[in-house]
């Protein structure tokens, strides 16, 4: 036996089947039936053959889900040394604070060694970090606060303002 | 220092942050206090062109600010409106408009219009 899901007047055989199931041997989709449940001792075999399958692939989906988490805390993190955590924006910026002007922040631009360094003018540099991130030491921000900002590959934002 | 930045509403507190809704036309910007109240609404009835950015990729134009700041400051004269004009073809010519540059949380909100806003500001 089955249970039609939806049926819109398509010829049902005496199990309850469409006749194209019927003739087919298994659900049919077409036409103007979309599907049907098939009765316990059917779902049996496709438990045993799929829920291996789907635990594995559940499984696979929790590390896969695990590793990004813990790559999206790791491109988080402030490698800078005596920031304060300010606030997180819904657009996954980390606004973090430190004590100091444009000197403490060059001073901890050039702690961090960032390779490939570029003089952009105006006090602005651009680097990269060892882990791939890009680093930008600036004079400016919207605040007016000194700021280092370190973008990772995705939309993940370090923000260091520098207060007085 | 740049004297074509005027300043219309100082800083907000920080830390703030924006809110920009764009409804068939009209468009609402709030800024909002860190309990994420709104202390301050501009509502546009009609824009010629809206632009949120980072503040960050927005260095040329903190330059020219030249340490002006506030929540929302205006300009007649400023390189937007000059892109703007290009872009339209100067089909606008003779049409007063005005570049509103809004400076809360971490974004940069612009907004070209032919008419005055609407503001609703709470006080501190």
């Amino acid at each position: 036996m089955s249970t039609p899901i939806h049926g819109g007047g398509g010829r049902v055989d005496q199990d309850g089947y469409p006749a194209a199931e019927a003739q087919y041997g298994g659900p049919y989709l077409g036409g103007s039936s979309i599907g049907s449940v098939p009765s316990a001792p059917s779902m049996g075999l496709v438990n045993h053959v799929t829920s291996p399958l789907l635990t594995s692939i559940a499984l696979s989906a929790g590390v896969w889900f695990d590793f990004l988490e813990q790559l999206s805390q790791k491109q988080d993190e402030c490698p800078i040394p005596g920031t304060t955590p300010e606030r997180r924006t819904k657009g996954n910026t980390n606004i973090e604070s430190k004590q100091g002007d444009f000197d403490t922040e060059n001073g901890d631009f050039d702690a961090l060694s960032p390779g490939d360094v570029s003089d952009k003018g105006g006090g602005v540099r651009v680097g990269t970090l060892d882990d791939g991130r890009i680093i930008i030491v600036r004079p400016v921000s919207s605040d007016g606060s000194p700021t280092i900002e370190i973008q990772s590959g995705s939309r993940t934002r370090v923000k260091v303002r520098y207060v007085k | 220092m740049s004297n074509k930045y005027v300043v219309v509403i100082g800083p907000l507190l920080r830390p703030s942050s924006s809110n920009v809704v764009f409804d068939d036309g009209v468009v609402l910007v709030q800024g909002r206090a860190p309990d994420d109240v709104a202390v301050l609404e501009v509502e546009f009835p009609s824009v010629e062109f809206l632009g949120i950015s980072d503040e960050g990729s927005r260095l040329r134009l903190l330059n020219d600010l030249d340490g002006l700041r506030g929540a929302l400051l205006k300009s007649r004269d400023g390189d937007l409106l000059r892109y703007f004009a290009d872009e339209s073809l100067h089909t606008r010519e003779g049409i007063e408009l005005t570049h509103y540059i809004f400076m809360i949380g971490e974004e940069i909100i612009d907004v070209i219009t032919r008419e005055e806003p609407v503001f609703n500001v709470t006080p501190p």
